[in-house]
């Protein structure tokens, strides 16, 4: 008996080119359901290219990214919004729109084109808003926040989508040390109740806060596992061509990186 | 702290059409021969079914009413149907392509129109029965085509650059026009018809060809207007709008056939009017914010009060002569697209 809705994302046998140049080679990943999942890897890697087509942003092949036991590739849009929250790395925000209308838009996907926002809506936008902390200006305009204020609100909407799955793309590369452990706690929270995927640049935050890591490099995994079985000297020096130092964080007991030097 | 929601919209809104009426009746008073706000209002409200019993018709004269009903209601109707057509086909433009400086005179469309009117009138297909419906397929044929033209000269794999459309646009543009005028040359026309099709006039406006304009105009509206919430998402980008459950490429085909055919409408009995689908969205932006659900009704009202004051100030400073109405409309409008494009300028896009 194959229990398959174990698995809250699927991918097999990905490849994916783009101008003829094969970006992602055999890709195979089983995301099991409300599990941290990051995946890490130097730039140009092809970290964001495999969340793209994951989050069906980018078109994969047919028969190899499953969401639930379907094809991706045969959910109608609204359909996947309602299973699957995407944050994305850039987001163009630049206009008069105020805060609750950005995170209404997470609601989206559940109206017709003539139904107007319920109560309810309201409600689930409310609650998104403050586990993000972003209920104190939601009646600002989004051009007045800040880049981590931003990257909050758009949080927020992906949790207004009230899905099973959410993807992040360096949801944290813009923000002081501050505001990144503030969104990596929320996120962690999530993830009891969610399949949180994560593209994430700082080894040790990926270290401290996920279940299981995925190693990438020039567009195939390397090694994906637990956190102390992927951030080893080994695998660090052969991707990111540095030397570290391992220590075991006092704190938490996950491994901890100190980067000594080029190889 | 709650939700807080635009107040008194709906207030406004209503507002707002009760002063587009007046503004209606204040414009055919106005002009050579002298009629009295009262006696305009008379003859308009004798023609309304159940209120005409309780209106005094003792004070019309009758050259007044043929005046006021053959001639000068008709161009208002007109102009405020074309004011409203373009105004929400800017409104969606500046979505679909996320620019503010789109409009369908700039990107070229309104002239892909009017190059399929004109030549569907020197081949005389207007004398065909349903003649007026033919002519606006072939303005129809003529703006699609140049839709479609514009936006792959634009595109680069996906993206469309604003300063590459902008240019696409103004150069088909010229190319059309300049066509139109050979076309209409060589088939021996007045100069009056060039200046006709090219700066757009409403002076001769028949019933026939507003009721041939009302349902195009409203029932293409109307499906824009169901396409608002998408609008917005869509602004925030094609990606995020994808994940956020919009089908973006078939929104953006059905957007713009719809905008095509409501061009092709218009321009089929007005020529060419520059500017105003660039205008009345941007002011209506100012005012009350780039949410499609305020942001297309309103753009709707005052299009088509924007396009009353000019064509009323197009038949009547110059005293007895004409002006062509697409003239004064881009008296207002080209220098508004020139600071937009200095603002973008600063803006460094």
């Amino acid at each position: 008996m194959s229990n398959s809705n174990l698995f809250a994302v699927k991918v097999k046998n990905l490849n994916y080119s783009f101008e003829k140049k094969n970006v992602l080679h055999d890709i195979n990943i089983d995301f099991k359901e409300n599990k941290f999942y990051s995946i890490i890897g130097p730039n140009g890697s092809g970290k964001t290219t495999l969340l793209k087509n994951i989050a069906k942003t980018l078109k994969p092949c047919k028969n190899t990214v499953f969401v639930g036991d379907n094809d991706i590739l045969d959910f109608k849009n609204k359909v996947l919004a309602r299973k699957l929250a995407v944050v994305p790395q850039n987001s163009n925000l630049d206009m008069d729109f105020s805060v609750q209308d950005i995170v209404l838009m997470g609601r989206a996907p559940y109206f017709s084109k003539l139904q107007s926002e319920s109560e309810s809506d309201y409600a689930i936008a409310k609650q998104a808003m403050e586990v993000t902390n972003t209920w104190k200006f939601h009646d600002k305009f989004i051009n007045q926040l800040s880049g981590g204020e931003k990257q909050r609100v758009i949080i927020a909407r992906a949790l207004t989508q009230d899905t099973d799955i959410i993807l992040l793309d360096e949801p944290i590369s813009q923000l002081d040390i501050h505001h990144q452990i503030e969104i990596l706690d929320t996120i962690k929270s999530l993830s009891n109740k969610i399949t949180v995927i994560v593209v994430l640049h700082d080894l040790n935050f990926a270290a401290q806060y996920s279940d299981h890591i995925i190693l990438v490099n020039n567009g195939r995994v390397v090694v994906q596992g637990n956190p102390s079985e992927v951030l080893t000297e080994e695998n660090i020096k052969n991707v990111y061509k540095i030397n570290v130092c391992m220590i075991k964080n006092p704190v938490t007991g996950k491994p901890y990186i100190i980067p000594v030097g080029q190889e | 702290m709650k939700f807080y929601r635009r107040k008194h919209l709906k207030l406004i809104f209503y507002i707002c059409m009760a002063l587009l009426f007046f503004l209606g009746v204040i414009s055919i008073t106005l002009g050579s021969a002298n009629i009295s706000f009262k006696e305009t209002l008379c003859v308009i409200l004798s023609k309304i079914p159940v209120v005409k019993s309780v209106v005094p018709t003792a004070c019309i004269s009758q050259n007044h009413e043929l005046i006021i009903l053959q001639i000068r209601l008709p161009r208002m109707i007109a102009s405020a149907l074309v004011g409203i057509g373009l105004s929400v086909v800017g409104a969606s433009f500046q979505a679909i392509f996320k620019n503010p400086m789109a409009d369908p005179y700039v990107l070229g469309v309104s002239s892909g129109a009017a190059l399929g009117a004109a030549i569907g009138f020197m081949l005389q297909l207007d004398t065909l029965a349903l003649g007026s419906m033919v002519i606006t397929m072939m303005a129809f044929i003529g703006s699609i085509a140049t839709t479609t033209l514009v936006y792959n000269i634009a595109r680069v794999k996906n993206r469309i650059s604003p300063t590459t459309l902008l240019l696409a646009g103004v150069s088909v543009s010229f190319l059309l026009s300049s066509i139109i005028s050979i076309i209409m040359v060589f088939n021996r026309q007045q100069v009056e018809k060039i200046v006709f099709w090219t700066m757009g006039s409403v002076s001769a406006v028949t019933y026939n060809q507003i009721f041939t304009l009302i349902p195009f105009i409203f029932i293409g509206t109307a499906i824009i207007l169901l396409f608002s919430r998408d609008l917005n998402i869509m602004l925030t980008g094609d990606d995020t709008a994808k994940s956020l459950g919009v089908e973006v490429e078939n929104v953006k085909k059905v957007i713009l056939a719809v905008s095509s055919i409501i061009v092709a409408a218009c321009v089929s009995i007005s020529g060419v009017i520059g500017f105003v689908g660039l205008i009345v969205p941007h002011a209506v932006r100012m005012v009350f914010g780039p949410d499609h659900r305020v942001l297309l009704p309103f753009s709707l009202i005052i299009g088509a009060v924007f396009m009353i004051i000019c064509d009323t100030a197009s038949r009547t400073v110059a005293g007895s002569a004409e002006i062509p109405v697409g003239a004064v409309t881009a008296l207002f409008g080209s220098p508004y697209f020139i600071y937009l494009l200095i603002k973008s300028k600063k803006r460094g896009i």
